[in-house]
């Protein structure tokens, strides 16, 4: 009876994964097809048309307004905790509340980073469409690339800042974040419980980007299909999936053989 | 989790804080509140280390309460 049990719910495993597929199948034709449609339509392409002067300053604009918000929450909460800091004892527990606080910068940083390539790379595409001619294309030049030097700039300060207060509460940490060997430094100096934790949010990651890729792929693909995007975005998305994967499963399979 | 531990009585007992404690055993000050929390268990290394440190045995320390489920 028990060996039966394993195969009895392996059946049904298998029947849902068949089923997942197959409304995904239909999801998809009719994904296609309304692509399709899309694609053709006149009215979609006039107001595309219609939209590009005013997208090149609203995306400058919204370039601005996301490198204010973030950095300046990411501050926020910094000085949130730097105060902290400052009325902690050294013996009360409390400040494991405020330290929790500290990755609350690092994360909206990171988010800002990779955001200003994107931004970056958005404006200097868009701005020949702008409404004011050549004075506002290079006007939009020289501010794109200000915007994402002081940005940067902005980034690594308060990541420092933030790295510098992590260090000050736990002295074990090693590691400067301006050094190329930083992440090595840092890991380094983590000990079991923190490698522990390193490694169910790298698990968690891993899982996360295999989705969103998925997705990427078929929002590339179509893309490539019916709006004529070419093949590099489905190229990008599929590198950055293997890279991914392989790194990951080659760096398990390091552990396992006691090679880490 | 099935285990409990008295980490924190025996530290206070010892006289030293959670940084101090993390320095002695040689890991960090939050691992050793997660510790006492009971939101982590350490290894059986970092077990003995701090049983060591603590002049007592690990059992003491640390208690399994099997689960109903097992």
């Amino acid at each position: 009876m028990t060996e039966q049990k394993p195969k009895k719910s392996d059946r049904k495993t298998l029947l849902i994964f068949l089923g997942v597929i197959a409304l995904s199948a239909v999801v998809g034709f009719f994904v296609g097809m309304g692509a399709d449609k899309l694609a053709d339509s006149e009215a979609l392409a006039n107001l595309w048309d219609r939209l590009l002067p005013a997208l090149s300053w609203a995306v400058f604009a919204a370039y601005l307004i996301m490198n204010v918000v973030c950095l300046g929450l990411a501050w926020r909460h910094l000085r949130h905790a730097r105060r902290a800091a400052q009325r902690w004892d050294g013996e009360s527990e409390d400040i494991d509340q405020a330290e929790s606080e500290l990755s609350i910068p690092m994360l909206l940083t990171n988010a800002v980073m990779i955001s200003n390539f994107f931004f970056f790379a958005a404006v200097f595409v868009l701005a020949e469409h702008n409404p004011f001619g050549k004075t506002g294309e290079i006007a939009l030049y020289i501010l794109d690339i200000a915007v994402f030097c002081v940005s940067m700039a902005l980034v690594l300060v308060l990541q420092k800042k933030t790295l510098d207060l992590v260090k000050q509460l736990n002295p074990e940490k090693k590691g400067n974040i301006l050094d190329a060997r930083f992440q090595k430094d840092w890991l380094s100096s983590c000990d079991e419980a923190e490698r522990q934790a390193i490694g169910e949010a790298a698990f968690a990651a891993m899982k996360t980007v295999s989705t969103v890729c998925l997705a990427l792929w078929l929002i590339s693909f179509l893309g490539c299909l019916f709006f004529k995007t070419g093949l590099l975005p489905v190229f990008c998305v599929v590198v950055i999936w293997l890279a991914q994967t392989l790194s990951y499963t080659l760096a398990c399979r390091r552990r396992e053989q006691g090679k880490a | 989790m099935p285990l409990v531990n008295h980490l924190k009585e025996y530290r206070v007992r010892l006289g030293v804080n959670q940084q101090e404690m993390g320095a002695l055993v040689g890991t960090s000050r939050q691992t050793i509140s997660q510790i006492e929390r009971g939101d982590y268990s350490p290894s059986v290394t970092l077990a003995l280390k701090i049983a060591h440190r603590c002049n007592a045995r690990v059992e003491d320390i640390f208690e399994y309460e099997e689960d109903e489920n097992d």
